[in-house]
Order: C-alpha cells, then sequence, then structure tokens
C-alpha cells in the first residue's frame, strides 16, 4: 500500500471522484462481498449484481452462494429469495435499514454526495486495494487482479453514528474515477467490504428491472 | 280624568305635544345621544370564537381549559411534508422549515422529527429495561423461545440471510439480543404511536409509505385568541412560501384547531357585516314599498337605530363580552322591532280612513291604542329572548340577555320619542298619497272568495306535513354541519387524514402530574380501564404509552420475577441452547456469550423522569411532555364510531365512576367530537326544560292581557304552529337540531306569538265586516320586515347563521301564518258565536294591569331561576293492551328476576330543587347487600354506598349534598330488589294481574304483573310513617332482567329513574 499526497483537501477529491457520474442516469455493479464478522470463523463471501437508477430505484441482486433480491422502489422495499415462492414487502424496522443501506449505495454511485464534508472526516491514500476472496466457492469468475486506487477513508464526525459505524473506505479507480470498492466497519468491529468489478454505465434495464416480479 | 289610564293619556299628549313643539331640539339630542352611545359601545369586547357556545359548566369544557394551560399534544398544528411531483429531499425541507417556523417566534416548541442521538438513547433505554417492559403475555413468548427448536430456527435464518444487504446488521443484532427481545418490545411502542402506519424514519416522522412526513408545532398561545392565531399562521404561510421558492413541488397540509377558529371567525365577520346591512335594507324597502314615504322609512327606524345603539353603549360602558354573532341579529332586532312604528303609522293611517279627526293629539291616541299589543309583544319577546340567560353556553347567554335589553330599549324609544316624530309626520304629512288598505271595505270577486280557503288548505296540509317531520325531529351531532371552514381546509384536513388517520374521531386522555413517578401509575390506571372499554366495545381502541412506561411498583416486580427466573441452572441451560443453535447454523459459539450474560444479568433502574425521557414514547410528538414542574403525558383513545353518538361518548362518565376519586383533578379527556355530543345533550336537555316555563311566562301575561283563556289560546295558536314548523323544517331540509337551536326555538317563541296577539286583539275581529278597518295588512307588513330582516341569516356563508336564518324563517314565517289563516278566522266566529257580544269591547290596557304582568313575570324568572323544576311525578301506568296474565305466569317471571348482579347504570335523579343525571355501577349480591357507586355524567362522585344486612353506609359523598340522599335511594331500592320469590293468590283485574301481600312492619306491598309472560311491572308499598313508594320495572330482556327501573318516592321527595348501560 503507497500512499500519495495531494494538493487538495481529500473531501474536495472525493466529492470531485464522485462527481464523475452526476450525469448518469443509471449503473449497473458486478459485485464481490466479504464479511468479516465476530459470529463467523470464517468470512462469508457473496456475489451478485446491483442495479441503481435514479432518482431512487435500486436492486441489490445476490447470485451466490444463494440467490435473493432486494428492491427499492416508489419509497418501498421488496424482497424475494430462493426459497420464497412470491415477492413480498420487507416487514417495517428491516426495510427501514435495508432502504438505509440502498439509499447510501445509491448516493456513492450516483453522485448524491450530501455534506461530506459536514458529515465525516476524510482522508485520502493512493494505495493498491486489498484483494478480492478469489476461492470463494460458487464463484462464477476468475479472481481480478489488484488495482491502485483512490482510497477515502470517511469518519462519522457524529458520536451517535460513531457508535454505530466507525469508518467507511471508498476506493476509486484512477483512469475512470468509478466507485470500485466500499468497506465498512462497524463499532464491533464486524467489517463488510464490496468490490466493483463490472461496471455499466447507462446499460440497458428491463422495464421490469425495478418491479417485485419474475424470480429472485 | 281619574283612573291611572286617563292620567297616563294626559301625560302623553303633554310629552308628545311638547317635543314636537321643539322637534329640532329633540333631533339634536338625539342625534347627540346616539352618536355618544355608539361611540361608547367601542367598549365592548367582541368574542369570536365558536367555545363560547359550548356550555361552560360542562367537565369536558373545563378539561380543555386546564389542558390548554399545559404544554402538549391537547393544541397544537400538525403539518403533512410531501412533495406533489416525485420524491424531493423531505429531511431537508423539513429541516429548513422547522428553522423558518422557529424564527418567527410564534411557536412554544417545533417538532419536526428525532436526532440520532434521541433515537439512540431511546434504543438503549428500551435494551437496558427490556425484560422489564415485557407484559406477562410477551414474557410467556420470551420464554418459550428458550428452545432447541425456536433457537435453532432463528439462528439459521439469520445465517442464511448474511448475504443480504443488512447481514452485517442481522448477525450483529443476533449477537447482542439472541432472543429477538427489541422485535417483541416493537409491538409495545406500535401501541403507543397515535398515527396508524407511521413511524420513525432517518429522525422523520412519516407515513406509512414514506412520502409524507409530519411536523408538530405548539403556539404559544390558545386556539380561542383568533387575532393571534391569524397572525401567527400569516406568518407561518410566509415561512412556508419562501422553503417553497427553494423546493419546488413541496407542499403543506396544516390542520388544527387555530385554523378552523380563525377561518370561522373570519366567516362570521364577513357574514354579520352583510347580514346587519342587507337585513337592514331590505326591512327598509319593505316599509318604503308599503306606505310610499322616505319619511315612513325614516320614523319607523328611528326606535331600532335609538335602542339598540343604546344598548351597545350601555354594554360598551359596562365593558361587556359579546358574540360577534349578536350583530347578525340586527336583521331581526330591526325587523322586529320596526313593527312598532309601523302599526302606530297604520294606527293613524287607519284614523284617518275612518274619518275621525286628525289632530296633533293622533299619535297619542295611536299609541295608547298600541301600547298594550305592543308590550305584550315586546314582553313575549324578551321573554324568549331571555330565556337564553338560562343557558349553560356562555356566548347563548350573553347573546339572548343584549338582544333582550336591546328589546327593552327600542321599546322605551318607542313610546317615548316616536309619536313626537309622528305629531311632526302628522301635522305636515296629509295622507294624500297614503296607498289603500286592501281587504275589508272592498266587495270580494270569486278569485279572492276562494283564494283564501285554498290557502288555508294548503297551510294546513303544510302545517300537517311539518307536524309528521316535527314528530320525528332528532338532534344532530355533525361538526360539519356547525363549521364555518373554508373547502379548502376542509379538502386540507380530508387528506390529512387520509394519510395520517382521522384525529377527529380520536379522544386525547390527558394526565397531568408535578411527581412524575405518580403520573407513571395514573396512566397504568387509565390503560387498564381502557383495556376494559376497548373490550366492551365503548370504545374501538387505544394507544397508551403504559407498556412502555410501568411504575416504580410494576418494574421492582418485574425485576424480582426476572432474578428469580434466571436461577444458574436456567443460564447453563440457555447457553448450551444457544451454543447448539450458532454451531448448527455455522456461527461461533462463543461470539453470543456476553449476550448471554447481559440478557441474565441485574437490571439497572433509572428514575421516573429520566426513564419518561429517555423513553421510545418520548419520541412520538406531544404524547409524552417533560417540563420542570410537570409531566403530561397522553393516551389517544379511538371512539367507537359503530355506536350512536350518546353511546359512543358514554365511556366517559363510566371511566370516570371507576377511576379512584384522588385521580380525577389530575386528568383531562380532551374531544372535540365528545365535546360536541356533550353540548348537543346539554343543548336539548335545556330546550326540553325551558321550553314549558318559557311557554308558560308568554301564555300568563297574555292571559292576563286577553281576560279570556279560550282567546289566549287561540292567540297561542301562533306560537304552537311557529314552533311545529320551525321543528319540522329542522328535521325536513335542516338537518335535525343542534347545539344552537335554544336560538331559533326561543326567539321563534318569543317573536311569532306576536302575530297572534295582533290578530287576536285587532277589534276589527269583533265587528261586522267593514265597520273598523283591519290591522292585519300592518301586521303583514310587521311580519315582512321581521322575516326579511331575520331571514337574511339564510345567505350567510357560515353554516351556523344559515341554519338559524332558516330556522328563523319557518318559525316566525308559521307563526304568522297561523295568525292570519288560523287566529284571526277563529277569534272571527269566536265573537261571532259569543252570546255576550263584546263588539267593541276595548282591550285598553290598564297601567295597573301592566305593572301586574311584568310583576308576574319577574316572579316566574326568580321561580325559574332559583328553584328550577319541581318534583315530577312519573306518568300514569299504562298497562299494555293485552290480557292479564296467568298466575304460572307471573311465578315463572318472579323466579327468573334477577337476584345477583354487577351491572352499569344510567340513573336521573329529580328531586325539589335539583336534577342529577347520573351514571354509576350497582353490585348486588343480595336484596340486603348490594352497593351502589353514582357520579356525575363526566365524573364528579356524587356518592358511594353500601348496604349489608340492611345497615345503610354511606363511605363517599360529595361536598354539599344530604348524606339523606343515598340513604333514601338505598333504602327504597333494597325494597326494589326484594320481591317475592312466588306469589300465592294472584287476582287478575282487566289487563294485570295484581298480588298484594303484608309484612311484619306493616308495609302494604301491591304487586302489578301484565303481559303475556307475567312479568312485574309495578310495585306500590304503602309505609306506615313513610308514606307511599312506587316502583316501576321496565323493558325486560329475554332473560327476564329489567333494563330499567324507577323509584318514585313523594315522602322523601325525589324520583329515580335507573337505566342498565351495560346491554
Amino acid at each position: 500500500m503507497q500512499a500519495q499526497a495531494s494538493a487538495s483537501p481529500p473531501s474536495e477529491l472525493l466529492v470531485k471522484n464522485l462527481s464523475s457520474m452526476q450525469n448518469v442516469e443509471s449503473v449497473r455493479l458486478t459485485f464481490v462481498s466479504e464479511k468479516k464478522l465476530q459470529v463467523l470463523d470464517k468470512p462469508f463471501i457473496s456475489g451478485g449484481v446491483i442495479i441503481i437508477a435514479r432518482p431512487d430505484q435500486v436492486r441489490f441482486q445476490t447470485d451466490w452462494p444463494y440467490r435473493s433480491c432486494y428492491i427499492l422502489h416508489a419509497g418501498k422495499v421488496f424482497s424475494r429469495n430462493q426459497t420464497d415462492a412470491q415477492w413480498r414487502s420487507a416487514d417495517l424496522d428491516r426495510a427501514q435499514a435495508i432502504q438505509t443501506i440502498l439509499d447510501q449505495f445509491a448516493s456513492w454511485a450516483l453522485d448524491k454526495t450530501g455534506d461530506i464534508a459536514g458529515d465525516y472526516t476524510v482522508t485520502m491514500a493512493r494505495s493498491q486495494l486489498e484483494s478480492q476472496p478469489a476461492s470463494a466457492a460458487g464463484r462464477p469468475t476468475a479472481a481480478v487482479q489488484p488495482a491502485i486506487v483512490d482510497l477515502f477513508t470517511l469518519i462519522p464526525r457524529d458520536p451517535v453514528v460513531a457508535k454505530a459505524v466507525t469508518q467507511i473506505e471508498l476506493g476509486f479507480s484512477l483512469q475512470t474515477h468509478q466507485l470500485i470498492f466500499i468497506a465498512i466497519v462497524s463499532a464491533d468491529g464486524d467489517q463488510s467490504s464490496f468490490w466493483f468489478d463490472q461496471i455499466d454505465v447507462n446499460p440497458h434495464l428491463t422495464a421490469t428491472c425495478f418491479e417485485p416480479a419474475g424470480p429472485a | 280624568m281619574n283612573s291611572p289610564a286617563d292620567f297616563l293619556a294626559k301625560c302623553m299628549n303633554w310629552w308628545y305635544r311638547r317635543l314636537a313643539t321643539r322637534r329640532g331640539l329633540l333631533t339634536l339630542v338625539v342625534a347627540v345621544l346616539a352618536i355618544a352611545l355608539y361611540l361608547t359601545s367601542t367598549g365592548i369586547r367582541w368574542q369570536d370564537n365558536l367555545l363560547l357556545f359550548f356550555p361552560d359548566s360542562s367537565p369536558v369544557v373545563r378539561d380543555l381549559n386546564a389542558a390548554q394551560q399545559q404544554p402538549g399534544l391537547v393544541d397544537d398544528l400538525r403539518v403533512d411534508v410531501h412533495f406533489t411531483q416525485g420524491q424531493g429531499d423531505l429531511a431537508a425541507a423539513v429541516a429548513e422549515l422547522k428553522t423558518a417556523f422557529e424564527q418567527t417566534g410564534q411557536f412554544a416548541w417545533v417538532f419536526g422529527g428525532v436526532t440520532s442521538e434521541q433515537m439512540l438513547n431511546a434504543q438503549e433505554n428500551l435494551q437496558k429495561l427490556g425484560p422489564l417492559l415485557l407484559d406477562q403475555n410477551q414474557i410467556a413468548e420470551f420464554k418459550a423461545r428458550i428452545s432447541t427448536s425456536w433457537l435453532d430456527q432463528h439462528f439459521a435464518a439469520v445465517a442464511s440471510q448474511l448475504g443480504d444487504p443488512d447481514g452485517q446488521i442481522l448477525a450483529e443484532q443476533l449477537q447482542h439480543d439472541p432472543l429477538d427481545m427489541e422485535g417483541l418490545l416493537s409491538s409495545g411502542l406500535g401501541g403507543a404511536n397515535e398515527f396508524g402506519g407511521a413511524h420513525l424514519e432517518n429522525g422523520l416522522l412519516v407515513s406509512a409509505d414514506s412520502r409524507h412526513a409530519m411536523m408538530v408545532l405548539a403556539p404559544r398561545f390558545a386556539p380561542d385568541d383568533t387575532s393571534a392565531s391569524e397572525k401567527m399562521l400569516q406568518q407561518l404561510y410566509a415561512a412556508v412560501a419562501a422553503v417553497q421558492k427553494q423546493y419546488p413541488g413541496l407542499q403543506l397540509w396544516v390542520v388544527g384547531p387555530y385554523r378552523n377558529y380563525v377561518q370561522n371567525a373570519q366567516q362570521v365577520i364577513r357574514d354579520v357585516s352583510m347580514i346587519s346591512i342587507l337585513g337592514t335594507l331590505l326591512v327598509a324597502a319593505a316599509i318604503w314599498i308599503y306606505f310610499r314615504r322616505v319619511s315612513t322609512v325614516l320614523i319607523c327606524m328611528i326606535p331600532p337605530a335609538l335602542g339598540f345603539g343604546a344598548a351597545l353603549g350601555i354594554a360598551g360602558i359596562l365593558g361587556c363580552k359579546l358574540p360577534l354573532i349578536v350583530l347578525a341579529f340586527g336583521g331581526l332586532i330591526c325587523g322586529a322591532t320596526t313593527d312598532y312604528g309601523i302599526q302606530l303609522i297604520a294606527a293613524i293611517n287607519r284614523r284617518n280612513r275612518d274619518g275621525a279627526m286628525l289632530s296633533p293629539d293622533a299619535p297619542a291616541a295611536a299609541a295608547r291604542e298600541l301600547f298594550g299589543p305592543i308590550s305584550m309583544s315586546v314582553c313575549t319577546s324578551v321573554t324568549g329572548y331571555a330565556a337564553l340567560a338560562l343557558s349553560d353556553a356562555p356566548g347563548l347567554r350573553q347573546l339572548g340577555l343584549f338582544i333582550a335589553g336591546a328589546t327593552v330599549c327600542i321599546w322605551i324609544a318607542t313610546f317615548i320619542v316616536l309619536p313626537a316624530y309622528l305629531g311632526v309626520w302628522v301635522i305636515h304629512r296629509c295622507f294624500d298619497n297614503a296607498p289603500p288598505v286592501t281587504g275589508e271595505s272592498s266587495k270580494p270577486g270569486f278569485s279572492r272568495r276562494w283564494a283564501m280557503p285554498t290557502f288555508s288548505t294548503g297551510f294546513i296540509i303544510l302545517t300537517a306535513f311539518l307536524i309528521w317531520h316535527a314528530a320525528h325531529v332528532q338532534y344532530s351531532y355533525d361538526a360539519e354541519a356547525l363549521d364555518g371552514s373554508s373547502q379548502e381546509l376542509k379538502q386540507e384536513q380530508s387528506q390529512f387524514f387520509q394519510v395520517w388517520g382521522d384525529l377527529r374521531h380520536q379522544a386525547l386522555v390527558v394526565v397531568n402530574d408535578t411527581l412524575p413517578e405518580q403520573a407513571l401509575t395514573d396512566v397504568s390506571f387509565v390503560s387498564e380501564i381502557l383495556e376494559h372499554f376497548a373490550r366492551d366495545h365503548l370504545i374501538a381502541g387505544f394507544q397508551s404509552p403504559a407498556d412502555l412506561l410501568p411504575d416504580d411498583a410494576v418494574l421492582q416486580e418485574r425485576e424480582g420475577a426476572w432474578e428469580q427466573f434466571w436461577t444458574p441452572d436456567e443460564q447453563f441451560h440457555f447457553a448450551t441452547l444457544i451454543a447448539h443453535a450458532a454451531e448448527s447454523a455455522g456461527l461461533r459459539p462463543a461470539a453470543f456469550e456476553d449476550g448471554i450474560s447481559r440478557l441474565s444479568g441485574p437490571i439497572s433502574i433509572e428514575p421516573a423522569r429520566q426513564r419518561i425521557t429517555d423513553s421510545p414514547a418520548a419520541l412520538i410528538p406531544g404524547l409524552v411532555t417533560v417540563t420542570p414542574r410537570n409531566v403530561q403525558i397522553v393516551t389517544v383513545v379511538n371512539l367507537n364510531e359503530n355506536l350512536p353518538p350518546a353511546q359512543r361518548v358514554a365511556w366517559i362518565p363510566s371511566w370516570r365512576t371507576i377511576m379512584p376519586s384522588w385521580i380525577l383533578p389530575r386528568v383531562q379527556i380532551i374531544s372535540g367530537e365528545v365535546m360536541l355530543i356533550d353540548a348537543t345533550d346539554r343543548n336539548a336537555d335545556e330546550a326540553r326544560k325551558l321550553f314549558p316555563w318559557v311557554a308558560l311566562l308568554i301564555l300568563i301575561p297574555m292571559w292576563l292581557y286577553f281576560r279570556r283563556p279560550v282567546l289566549t289560546l287561540i292567540a297561542a295558536l301562533s306560537l304552537a304552529v311557529g314552533f311545529v314548523c320551525l321543528l319540522g323544517t329542522a328535521e325536513w331540509i335542516g338537518g335535525g337540531l343542534n347545539l344552537l337551536s335554544l336560538v331559533p326555538l326561543l326567539f321563534t317563541m318569543g317573536v311569532a306569538v306576536d302575530y297572534g296577539i295582533y290578530s287576536a286583539s285587532d277589534p276589527a275581529q269583533r265587528v261586522t265586516k267593514g265597520q273598523i278597518r283591519s290591522r292585519s295588512p300592518a301586521t303583514f307588513l310587521c311580519a315582512m320586515t321581521t322575516i326579511l330582516g331575520t331571514g337574511v341569516m339564510i345567505l350567510a356563508g357560515h353554516p351556523m347563521l344559515h341554519w338559524i336564518g332558516l330556522m328563523l324563517i319557518a318559525g316566525i314565517g308559521g307563526g304568522y301564518l297561523a295568525s292570519l289563516l288560523l287566529v284571526g278566522p277563529l277569534v272571527r266566529w269566536l265573537f261571532t258565536r259569543s252570546s255576550d257580544s263584546l263588539i267593541g269591547h276595548e282591550l285598553a290596557v290598564t297601567s295597573s294591569r301592566i305593572f301586574i304582568i311584568i310583576i308576574l313575570i319577574c316572579l316566574a324568572v326568580m321561580i325559574l331561576l332559583l328553584n328550577g323544576c319541581s318534583t315530577p311525578a312519573p306518568p300514569a301506568y299504562q298497562p299494555p293492551d293485552l290480557p292479564a296474565p296467568t298466575a304460572d305466569a307471573v311465578n315463572r317471571s318472579l323466579a327468573e328476576f334477577p337476584r345477583a348482579f354487577d351491572r352499569q347504570i344510567f340513573a336521573d335523579l329529580k328531586v325539589s330543587d335539583h336534577e342529577w343525571s347520573m351514571v354509576g355501577r350497582l353490585n348486588v349480591t343480595s336484596p340486603e347487600s348490594f352497593r351502589l357507586t353514582c357520579a356525575t355524567e363526566l365524573g364528579t362522585l356524587i356518592f358511594d354506598a353500601s348496604v349489608v344486612g340492611n345497615q345503610i353506609q354511606v363511605t363517599k359523598i360529595a361536598s354539599g349534598v344530604d348524606e339523606s340522599l343515598p340513604q333514601n335511594i338505598c333504602r327504597d331500592l333494597m325494597f326494589a330488589l326484594d320481591i317475592p320469590r312466588n306469589a300465592v293468590g294472584v287476582t287478575t283485574l282487566g289487563h294485570t294481574a295484581e298480588f298484594h301481600v303484608t309484612d311484619q312492619s306493616g308495609d302494604q306491598y301491591t304487586y302489578i304483573f301484565a303481559g303475556f309472560d307475567g312479568r312485574l311491572q309495578f310495585c306500590i308499598i304503602q309505609r306506615p310513617g313513610e308514606g307511599r313508594l312506587e316502583i316501576r320495572y321496565e323493558d325486560y330482556d329475554n332473560t327476564g332482567s329489567p333494563r330499567g327501573l324507577s323509584l318514585w318516592d313523594p315522602h322523601n321527595g325525589f324520583l329515580w329513574t335507573l337505566n342498565f348501560t351495560d346491554d
């Protein structure tokens, strides 16, 4: 990991990176996720696709090791997994948490930045991205080589938020300035990381992409 | 010239001649006086809020006033914030609005959501106290979760969702709360939320679909301060407009009493201006059309202008509070009192046409002729208006007294000043251009011959139609019918209620206490009692924070039970199960050790104030308000809209009866719907009580005036028909009667009878046609001016004024038509048939007779005010038209009669100087052992008495209530409950069977049975030394229990009627 100093404040550089997507209406991200949790002896690895469209539509689809799908549409959260017979609305408490998470993903992916400098203390380092877990069971594609990224670390300023989330890392490609990595570390020390290896900007989306219809 | 009447005539002549010769000076004095009075009228404190028309003695109104003294949910503005197109940034818009609202300085507090810190504190508090917040059912559910099957399934479910967006959160929740206690508790939080489906989302209170956010604003003043409210609303909308510029598509729905009060006040102000001016112009136009002289219009207007001005001036000097709608009755006053001038001018006109010498004394002669009828008219009108002074509603009292006072002023002005001007008019104007008096002198043609019978027939049919409707008239409890708010506001309210639930059908039970611990205990009591009502379907449900806020005693009890449950064995068992579930799900057992020890470890309990402040219930706006000196906790009750209105609020008196008396002062019940129903019922009760007295107060002077009962009753037909027309119209097209019914009812009684008096006292009715000119054309004009002046209210935009206008048109119009089509012909027929012909009989009223009338009215008013109603006897018993029951049926019925029960009651107690409605409970274990608890309808305890083995003990009694009252009731009740189990020697008599028995103490009982099933209907007991006691048993249900009974005890002077209300 190699650090590189920058003349501009990190928060401005972060906004600049996020701004690269400001003219984008939708994006399709293929992801690999790794969850390092206290309740697990070894990390949990999964993968799938996230599709985000302005203003507030998100499809979070896990393809492996099991199939499940969450859709944020018209302010409501719908879900279906491989064992469900049909789509259902998430119960209130969980829907709220999921909506917050999906909204946050959409914000970072599509330049809905908000007051980043006010909400977080931002630091930046140009460094080699941590390797994806390549040997995950059931993974359909080959591992992607580690890349050099602009890695921003966001520390919540609000002590209340800090009680839940210790830090967030956002990694941006040096070439495209697209978001290719997210890591969220909780106060308990649990960590969820996401690598985005195929990013389609303004992809062709089917009419039912954000509808609670079809298989998960 | 020795009689008082002659002396009065001499004085009048002298006065009018003197004034007539100094008319310039008189005009100047009148003008200066008028200006001075109108200037002093600025001292009147005009009131424009609708609360004036709700009875101030009502506990519901008192509760509202008390609750308004405390900050909280009672009076606030609720603001729905949303975007019309697409989804805008609600959170940012709400934050902006909150700042803008706070900057206006108009609000004590503004709720725009909760902070993350508040959310986290609430969540921590919930988790910390969690086990102690679980009720018995939840504890049972919690314990059931400590099992292999539940834990294995729960852990496996979480493990299978780790890849979900919230997988990390699920894992952490499982780690800290393996039994999902938070999920169990969330049902309790949902129960505290008054806005159905709403929830907190990122600190915002949002609707179920998350598209609407709610803000709550608490102004610094009560909503009845309409001028302050108007200013506040202006600033609020200015702030909204500024924020809307930043957020295109941002829309707000603002609801709350402040807007309704302001809009109603504005509508009333607009209406009274229009009505007063238009009513006066219409009256003037009617007079001009009839007389064709502007001078006549001016003369007729002098008394109302002077009298009304004098009344306003005096009210101003005294600094009186008057409701603004008084001004809407300016047209009524003008229309009703120009009658005096019209009758005087018409009298002079008749004398002129009859060829009498027209002299300067003619006005005095006319005044003498009409002094009686006009004074009678004033007497009846004032009686009707002033009867409103007996109303419980301050607005109605002020209205009635002011209109009565103004009428008296106008009467005085009529006889002091008007004939002087008439003198001027007579001298300087001849009657060359006066219109011909229609009718009597001309020979009727065919069409005219048939017109009157046709018209009369039509009137009788219409009256019969209205009588049918009047028989079915009901009181309406529809708040919309009295609300003068704009359609725009009503639409906004409707949209708001669709999103957040209909607040109009809710009541707030507000607990206020200086001690937080006491407040929690009170809330717990409230919740417990409301649960009973919900089970009995008296209420649809309620949302209480009680589950989330148990008091210290409950907490300590639960804490003990919790510690007792977690024995070392139980902890080991639990840990083993967790380890198994974790391993089965592929999770690490060691990660759950902290969660297990936290759950089974000791719980620290914070002080009550801290618990309240940190409770999740405190996140809901206004539900919990903690200030250094007070804690307010609100329970929201959903009224059961499936019940009829009277039963919809029946839970309130029951609740107050059951509630321990020491809690009552700390609890208020606030509900617009409850207040409306209560006020309407009270108004109906007042109308029922006042009607016979007011009718009597009107009829006695009339009888003294006419001296013939038949003539009095005929004249009173105007009143009766007017009354029926009003009631019939109310049922037919008026939407029923309402809480303002007293106004048109009493005004109609006072005014409609005038036309009967004019008609019955018309000398033309007693002579052959054409001998004397009739007053009927002048009376027609009087009626027209009154109906026009009053009826213009029908054009009001405010539904309340519109309704009053409609009712007055129906009542006064019906009264006039009755005088024309019934009273006139009947009086003519009466005098035609009379053997002692009264042709030429003068009904001149002497001053002594007027004096007697006034004394009688004053006496009657005093009796009415001081004594109320006398003890009424129950109506005579009427057996059903069925064969008498057999002895077997009687004995079966006696066997079925309940000997023990515990039931709610609603009772009506009439004693010699008072009448109470009361609610309570009658718990009977035997006729010699029962408990009777009675409270007023809205909760004040009257007495609590027990009977054990014939010994009566009064344990609680309200101050001012004689202890002998409950003792007498209980003693009589023992007789009522102690009926024989069988009857030997039953005799039949017509439709009834009777059974007689005499007990050892010499009391003689007569039991009367009726109907096929031989139910006991009536019991008469003759008690040596205590006289007669009559007991009525009524309305049996199919189990053989009476639904009601009444005790009439003339010796002790009361009638107690009770109904069991828990069917």
